[in-house]
């Protein structure tokens, strides 16, 4: 099975159910789309797919390829090839860009292999350029006062860093101006290729005019109520989100 | 206890600092002294001995385990020619980096200046005076006005073996605008550890002078050390001293900076990673006896295991010191659920045109940011390495040499790793 596959996912927070039988499949060469309203629970998914410990899956399927993802660490489901862009990446002060991405490839290397330092900064930096980041950045702490540009940069540098064989990006367009969200795109596009699965998503469509995606699925409540191509994406910008609702609770 | 051992023909008292014998002795032994120093030796030592038991409501001694730092383990004095070494010497004229016990023999009248500073006086006060009673080696750095070394000094403090203490009267006085940077090693014993240190460290900067030192300290974790540091600034003098604490039983450190000279600076920090049952005691003061200096304090401890520390500073700005800056901060990270850190900021200002700041907080590593690093493949485990590592960064990057700030940087990181 070469895809991501989501079945009936079923998932709370404390006593607070959210996802409620969320199916979703995402083949490899293939860029998905998940719109939907603030609070319809695009971020849990993404966060119960990498394995986050405040939510607990009631129920339901996820695999990655071959492996089920629900149960396993964090850690483990990243060197699956799962990664996920956060919606609001953390600061950890102290940390530095190159050490932590450093650290995150040494976790992938089998006994005996090492990093050679020349090469490491070579890639870094070659990564560093396509996305225009300045290269002082490597010294400095991770995500510790970037602006939100900064931020989304910085997550698609660790994402094109660490080669995942699929990759969530959760809202990397929140708080973009127009050329941050190009150059953010295009280090995006740049990943895609027939052997990586992406899920995208978005609040709002301008982002689907960068990242152009094979399959627009809208979330409300919990669930994927409507799956379309990218022209999806324009009714939804025209129409709203309130049509699919009502129509979700019609059918 | 086998029979044998009991019938043994010899009967020598076992060693301690509770007898009269015990110095009187030791004096015996150093009759060759020079009578200034014989004096200063006999005065501190009565001065120990007529210090009151240890009280137990002593405020320097608050939420100390004091106990930890008894004299009753301590079985007799170390070879102080084996407990102090110097690693890298000075190269330039006009600064010498010497050992006392050779300087003791050579060049006494140099060293008249070491009783005239007091010590910090924040608690250890038996110490303190032992130290001066007992002190058989110690370094003397002196750099003469406008003097100045690139490479960096290095000495070695070595612990003794299990059962001894080893007491370092230390003395670094940089005249007008020298410049010096220091880097003194407190190393473990490599195969009968569990000795003791206690080192008495007086510093003088003179005008525009600015001493660049860096302390890291790497003892076993049987060992136990009293590390008493008085920091006298003067006019316009910059004093920059950061100390990296990875081992020792339990530590106790006591610091003293005085700003006394107009437009002073006194930079200090510290990091101390604690590891199983480890104490670390920390007491410091910033005394602002003159206007326009500035100090600050940056202490940052990481507890593992059921590692504890303990720190209590105070900013003290007298009258006179107007247009002072002063800043002190404690900030602690527990790592698992056994650690325990108790913090004690405190300021007292008579002066009324002052910037003065003081925080201390003490928190775990939040869940969140475990998850970002363990989203990327990390272990927990190394995640909170990690987070750990980069909290203790920010004292460490006040040391100005870039060499010897990456080492420290290094020397902690494999400190984590282990
Ligand atoms: N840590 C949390 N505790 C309680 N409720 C939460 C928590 N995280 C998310 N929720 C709730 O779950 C729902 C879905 O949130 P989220 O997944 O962030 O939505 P989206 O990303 O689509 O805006 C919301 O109602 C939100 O309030
Ligand atoms: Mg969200």
């Amino acid at each position: 099975m070469n895809s991501l596959k989501i079945d009936n996912l079923q998932a709370s927070i404390g006593d607070k159910s959210i996802l409620h039988g969320l199916s979703l499949e995402i083949p490899k060469g293939e860029v998905h789309a998940i719109m939907g309203p603030n609070g319809s629970g695009k971020s849990t998914l993404a966060k119960v797919l990498s394995g986050h410990p405040d939510y607990e899956v009631t129920g339901g399927t996820a695999t990655l390829d071959d492996d089920s993802l629900l149960g396993l660490e964090p850690d483990e489901i990243s060197r699956l090839g799962l990664f996920l862009a956060f919606q609001y990446p953390m600061e950890v002060p102290g940390v530095s860009i190159a050490n932590f991405i450093r650290a995150a490839l040494n976790a992938r290397l089998k006994e005996g292999e090492k990093i050679k330092a020349v090469e490491y900064y070579k890639d870094l930096y070659a990564h560093m350029d396509d996305l225009g980041m300045d290269r002082k950045f490597t010294s400095r702490s991770l995500n510790d006062g970037f602006s939100g540009g900064e931020k989304k940069r910085c997550e698609i540098l660790q994402m094109s860093m660490l080669n995942p064989k699929y990759a969530i990006l959760d809202e990397t367009d929140s708080g973009l101006d127009i050329d941050a969200l190009r150059v953010v795109s295009d280090g995006v596009n740049r990943m895609r290729n027939p052997e990586r699965g992406i899920l995208v998503i978005t609040h709002y469509q301008r982002l689907l005019d960068y990242i152009v995606p094979d399959y627009v699925h809208v979330m409300s409540e919990g669930k994927i109520v409507r799956t379309g191509g990218k022209e999806l994406a324009l009714e939804l910008e025209d129409r709203g989100y309130d049509w699919i609702k009502q129509e979700a609770v019609a059918s | 206890m086998s029979q044998e051992t009991l019938t043994s023909p010899v009967s020598m008292p076992p060693f301690s600092f509770n007898q009269p014998q015990t110095f009187e002795l030791f004096a015996e032994g150093r009759s060759w002294e020079p009578g200034w120093l014989a004096d200063y030796r006999k005065e501190c030592w009565e001065q120990f001995s007529a210090l009151p038991d240890r009280i137990l409501k002593d405020e320097r001694w608050r939420f100390s385990p004091r106990a930890r730092f008894g004299l009753t383990k301590i079985d007799g004095l170390a070879n102080a020619k084996e407990s102090l070494l110097i690693e890298s010497a000075s190269t330039v004229d006009g600064i010498s980096f010497d050992l006392l016990d050779r300087l003791i023999l050579d060049q006494a009248h140099s060293l008249s200046l070491l009783p005239k500073i007091s010590g910090p006086n924040l608690g250890a006060d038996d110490y303190s005076l032992l130290t001066g009673a007992f002190a058989e080696n110690g370094f003397i750095l002196r750099a003469q006005a406008s003097t100045r070394s690139d490479e960096p000094l290095i000495i070695e403090h070595r612990e003794p073996e299990a059962g001894k203490i080893a007491f370092h009267h230390n003395l670094i006085e940089l005249e007008a605008h020298a410049e010096v940077t220091l880097i003194e090693k407190l190393t473990a014993h490599p195969d009968n550890p569990g000795g003791h240190i206690s080192n008495l460290l007086k510093v003088r900067l003179g005008e525009g002078a600015r001493l660049n030192r860096v302390v890291l300290q790497e003892c076993s974790q049987s060992s136990s050390l009293v590390q008493m540091e008085n920091f006298i600034v003067g006019k316009n003098a910059n004093l920059n001293t950061v100390t990296l604490h990875l081992g020792s039983g339990q530590s106790r450190i006591e610091s003293k900076g005085v700003l006394q000279g107009d437009g002073a600076n006194f930079d200090y920090g510290s990091v101390y990673l604690g590891k199983n049952d480890q104490l670390f005691d920390q007491r410091t003061i910033q005394v602002h006896e003159a206007p326009h200096c500035t100090s600050n304090l940056l202490c940052k401890n990481v507890l593992c295991n059921q590692s504890r520390s303990i720190f209590s500073g105070l900013i003290k700005v007298e009258e006179e010191a107007q247009h002072t800056d002063a800043y002190q901060t404690n900030r602690n990270l527990l790592l698992g659920s056994e650690g325990k850190a108790d913090s004690l900021p405190g300021l007292e200002i008579l002066a009324n045109e002052v910037k003065c700041s003081h925080g201390a907080t003490t928190s775990r590593i939040d869940p969140q940011d475990l998850f970002y690093l363990q989203s990327r493949g990390i272990t927990s485990e190394k995640s909170e390495k990690l987070i750990a590592l980069g909290f203790l960064n920010e004292p460490l990057m006040g040391i100005n040499d870039k060499n010897t700030r990456e080492w420290a940087l290094q020397c902690l990181e494999s400190s984590f790793a282990s």
